[in-house]
């Protein structure tokens, strides 16, 4: 397994304040899958995402990624690990609005070993013509386009992305969902993503639905549905 | 506007280390100016006092003898209190000279710091800071030397007092002094007995005299004196003369401190405005960061003004309460720090602070004046926007669009200069803040090689070993073997337009293919002459200038034309030839009233007025690091203090601006070290550039600041900077930033970065 997720649990507060964020989540992926993580909002599922990310640390239980136990490194090797393995993608694009389309991909291709060519990656994302323009220049959906680049580009083994169409509009949503489709076929990166939108689990191989901290249902999917395919 | 003003301490405590720095930069500022105006307008009153009091001369007539009954008696009608001062230069020790009086009964009276006058002739009071810098206590004994009696016996005296006087206040011992010596000269009063007993032979004739009606304006101070430099001049005796205005010894300590004063209110004013720019940032960071609420703020009926007060309400506060702890501190701890360093230099009544409202309003209203103006300009530009454009942060920010490169090195510069870009207003204000910190250090490092430069100037460009000021022109036996040369001398005054007012200079009269100024080429016209390098320097002077010589004694002037300067002279002198000189102050041709000598001429000590040597220019960079040290020390510490504050808040105030973008990189897997690069290099590499790339001007701003702050000197000094000074205020200020830059380092990583995310959403 690429991906083994063991009793994980997340709580935040104490006594009665307590609130279970992660309740003992316990599931595994292989590598090149794509898996939608399905809930309404404070279900865990950014929480989860996070502590997969190593960006939250979690009370109990384990994350191993090629064997290697994540909620056990320090700082630094945890940030090794991120440099080294995951790409991210969240909702709100987290675009640096002082650079340009192209030097935002760059972030990611900076610290990659074995990148993919920019150019390339700029014309694949429909890019090009704005490649030397600045996110407030940009829509939603060429933003988002940027910051899937900017994951992509260092070919990350584990895309995590957050509600990536949470704040595009229909068509685009689709369109950025065929992109994320596309990256996991050509490129076999095993991606995670985070909706509430239930249409979207149509086009993964994978669903864990999530309430309250706790995993509801852990479903395969047999006959995928092309992105471009979906309706909501 | 309630809850909008619940913001305003909440923000406070979110970011309360950068206004708690801020605070306490103005604090320092605010405390220091505080403590320094109440001490010298305190001093000023104690010094007023001393004048009114002691009945402070208006005037005073050296003579050969003293003055005769006929010519006192006119000088009485005047309408004046006229007092014999005679006074005898007693040598203590070979540097140690005290200036004896017999006790003022009705004018220059002493007023009593501690014992009593003296009333026995085995009995003396001293002046308080004589005592104090050569540590003599009440009590103790002072040995008179017995040349200086009529009996030829030495004296044993007990000091009983401890006394200021008003017309030696500042120490000094000849009017032409470049500086007070507080350290090597004194003022004994001795009963009047005692005084009858001073060998006449020693004795130096003074006539002090006040006028009886205190209202006299200065064109009728002027006619008055005028009248009665002829009434004492009937005898033939005079010699000299010092009028109230020109008297060093009385006004020294006024000009001083007047100077010091406008000095000081400038340096505060422009740290707080430093500060302000400070203030400006950090609300401008907060506007972007928040301008998603400020659009929908604004789209709700807020209006501009009811934000920018919000936005403003902080850094007025932090000033308000700045001012007050800053005047609490510096009504208790700096008015005793700088009263002790006028104290140190200067004689006063014991000192008792006074409320001064005047230094209250100048370190309370004009720091938040100065907020309060340059924020509400300045936050009102950045919220000149529509409800739209924040809500969509849609401003313009002046980003070029440019090509983009592949190379990973050239991104990181790229990525640098994106940074430094949008951060150029805070990179703006390093430049400023770091140039006039460094201003401030390099003028205080550069205060005693400057100062011993001077001392050492002075001895190097002696015109001649000795050089004589005669009271008459008399012969000296050994003046071949000595190699004397004759010159002639008159004393006067010239206008300085910026110190506004007069300098004492000296018209020298040469001989032609004089031994001693051989570089000198003497002008033809009787209206041109050539000036000391010194000269050309503090008055800014230059060739084909105009330069008009006022004489007192005269009572004339006369304009000429400037054809060069002379170098080797760190006087203040115009040179011409000695028949010009003549001429002007109306003496025939074989007229001379000095010499240049290369050896102790034997003359008739009663002929001489004043002896230049090297012994009499050496204390001068001593006492002027007495007085002035302690300042100087100051200036370095609070600039040290100053750059620590700002490097720490500007670096600060960027990495908040940038800290999203920070917490997305950490995210992204980039380390401590590349995130150093991106965001702290920009302010390492403008510090590094700016402390080298100003060295010219921040040389010239010191040269600048050097010579105002010298000005009320009787002197030019020409600022010394050796390269190690310079090493050396770089040193400290690069030390200082990385100290900053290592405080920076450890809170990026320790930058939450979840925590930014969250924010974001």
């Amino acid at each position: 397994m690429f991906l083994q997720v063991d009793s994980l649990s997340k709580i935040y507060g104490s006594n009665d304040n307590k609130s279970i964020v992660l309740n003992k989540i316990s599931f595994s992926l292989e590598k090149g899958s794509l898996c939608t993580l399905l809930g309404p909002s404070g279900s865990g599922k950014s929480t989860l995402l996070n502590a997969i990310g190593g960006l939250e640390s979690c009370q109990e239980g384990s994350i191993l990624i090629d064997n290697t136990d994540i909620t056990k490194l320090k700082a630094n090797p945890l940030g090794e690990y991120r440099r080294n393995h995951l790409g991210f993608v969240f909702q709100f694009y987290n675009l640096i609005p002082d650079l340009t389309v192209a030097e935002n991909i760059q972030v990611g291709s900076f610290i990659g070993k074995d990148c993919l060519d920019l150019d390339t990656l700029i014309k694949n994302l429909d890019l090009w013509e704005h490649r030397n323009k600045f996110p407030k220049q940009l829509s939603g959906g060429q933003q988002q386009r940027c910051a899937i680049g900017r994951a992509l580009i260092k070919k990350p083994d584990l895309l995590l992305c957050d509600e990536p169409t949470g704040a595009l509009d229909y068509k685009t949503s689709k369109d950025i969902l065929a992109l994320i489709q596309k990256i996991n076929k050509e490129y076999k990166t095993t991606v995670i993503m985070a909706t509430h939108n239930e249409a979207i689990t149509h086009m993964a191989d994978r669903t864990i639905r999530l309430r309250d901290g706790m995993i509801l249902a852990d479903t395969k999917n047999d006959r995928l549905v092309s992105a471009k395919d979906l309706e909501w | 506007m309630k809850v909008l003003n619940k913001r305003i301490f909440r923000g406070l405590k979110a970011g309360w280390l950068r206004y708690l720095c801020l605070f306490l930069l103005m604090v320092l500022m605010i405390s220091v100016t505080s403590g320094f105006l109440v001490a010298s307008d305190s001093i000023a009153k104690l010094n007023d006092e001393l004048k009114d009091k002691g009945k402070v001369e208006d005037g005073q007539i050296t003579s050969a003898y003293p003055l005769s009954d006929e010519a006192i008696s006119a000088m009485e009608a005047l309408d004046i209190e006229v007092q014999s001062m005679a006074n005898s230069n007693i040598k203590l020790t070979k540097n140690k000279t005290l200036r004896v009086y017999s006790n003022r009964k009705d004018i220059n009276k002493p007023t009593i710091n501690s014992g009593r006058l003296p009333s026995k002739p085995d009995e003396i009071a001293v002046n308080r800071l004589y005592a104090y810098n050569n540590n003599i206590k009440l009590g103790e004994y002072i040995n008179l030397d017995g040349e200086y009696f009529v009996d030829g016996a030495s004296r044993k005296l007990t000091v009983v007092g401890l006394v200021s006087l008003p017309d030696y206040n500042s120490a000094f011992s000849k009017n032409t002094d470049l500086i007070f010596n507080a350290i090597n000269f004194g003022i004994g009063i001795i009963s009047e007995d005692l005084s009858k007993e001073l060998s006449p032979a020693k004795l130096h004739y003074q006539t002090s005299y006040r006028f009886l009606d205190r209202s006299l304006d200065d064109n009728e101070t002027k006619d008055l004196n005028k009248k009665i430099l002829k009434a004492a001049g009937k005898d033939g005796t005079v010699m000299g003369y010092i009028f109230k205005k020109d008297n060093n010894g009385i006004n020294y300590v006024k000009n001083d401190m007047g100077g010091d004063r406008p000095m000081m209110i400038t340096l505060m004013c422009l740290m707080i405005l430093l500060i302000a720019f400070m203030f400006g940032v950090t609300i401008a960071g907060k506007v972007k960061e928040e301008s998603e609420i400020i659009g929908i703020l604004l789209a709700n009926g807020y209006r501009k003004n009811e934000l920018l007060r919000s936005y403003i309400a902080a850094p007025l506060i932090v000033t308000f309460s700045a001012a007050m702890v800053g005047n609490l501190i510096g009504y208790t701890l700096y008015v005793k720090t700088f009263s002790d360093i006028y104290y140190t230099s200067f004689d006063f009544p014991n000192f008792k602070a006074f409320f001064n409202l005047e230094a209250l309003v100048i370190t309370t209203v004009l720091p938040i004046s100065i907020i309060l103006v340059f924020n509400w300009f300045f936050i009102r530009n950045k919220l000149k926007h529509s409800p739209l454009a924040f809500m969509r942060k849609d401003f313009n920010t002046g980003l070029k669009v440019s090509k983009y490169s592949k190379m990973p090195g050239s991104f990181i510069n790229s990525f640098r200069s994106r940074v430094f870009m949008a951060n150029r207003g805070d990179y703006l204000i390093i430049v400023i803040g770091v140039l006039i910190i460094s201003v401030l250090f390099n003028f205080g490092l550069s205060a005693e090689p400057t100062f011993d430069n001077y001392s050492k100037e002075l001895s190097k460009n002696l015109i001649s070993k000795y050089q004589y000021v005669l009271k008459a022109p008399v012969p000296a036996s050994n003046s071949s073997d000595a190699e004397a040369e004759e010159y002639t001398i008159a004393a006067g005054n010239v206008y300085h337009k910026l110190r506004k007012s007069d300098e004492d200079v000296s018209l020298i009269g040469i001989k032609d293919k004089s031994k001693y100024l051989k570089d000198l080429k003497l002008p033809d016209r009787d209206d041109e002459v050539i000036i000391s390098k010194n000269m050309a320097a503090k008055f800014r002077f230059e060739k084909g200038d105009k330069v008009k010589l006022k004489s007192n004694i005269l009572d004339k002037s006369r304009t000429y034309k400037i054809v060069g300067t002379y170098d080797s002279s760190a006087s203040f002198a115009l040179f011409t030839r000695q028949s010009f000189v003549n001429k002007f102050i109306n003496k025939d041709e074989s007229f001379f009233n000095g010499y240049y000598a290369d050896k102790k001429l034997d003359i008739n000590e009663n002929f001489v007025a004043t002896i230049i040597d090297e012994s009499t220019v050496t204390d001068v960079a001593e006492q002027i690091n007495v007085s002035v040290g302690p300042i100087i020390d100051a200036f370095v510490l609070v600039a040290m203090v100053f750059l620590i504050a700002f490097m720490y808040v500007l670096t600060r105030i960027i990495t908040d601006k940038n800290r999203l973008q920070i917490a997305y990189l950490k995210v992204f897997g980039y380390r401590a070290g590349e995130i150093n690069k991106i965001y702290m290099m920009p302010a390492t590499i403008t510090l590094i550039a700016t402390l080298i790339l100003e060295i010219p001007l921040i040389q010239y701003l010191t040269k600048e600041l050097t010579y105002f702050s010298t000005l009320k000197f009787s002197g030019y000094f020409t600022m010394v900077t050796p390269p190690g000074v310079i090493i050396k205020a770089i040193s400290i200020s690069l030390g200082i930033y990385a100290l900053v830059y290592l405080i920076q380092m450890r809170r990026i990583s320790r930058m939450s970065f979840s925590e930014a995310l969250k924010n974001r959403e």
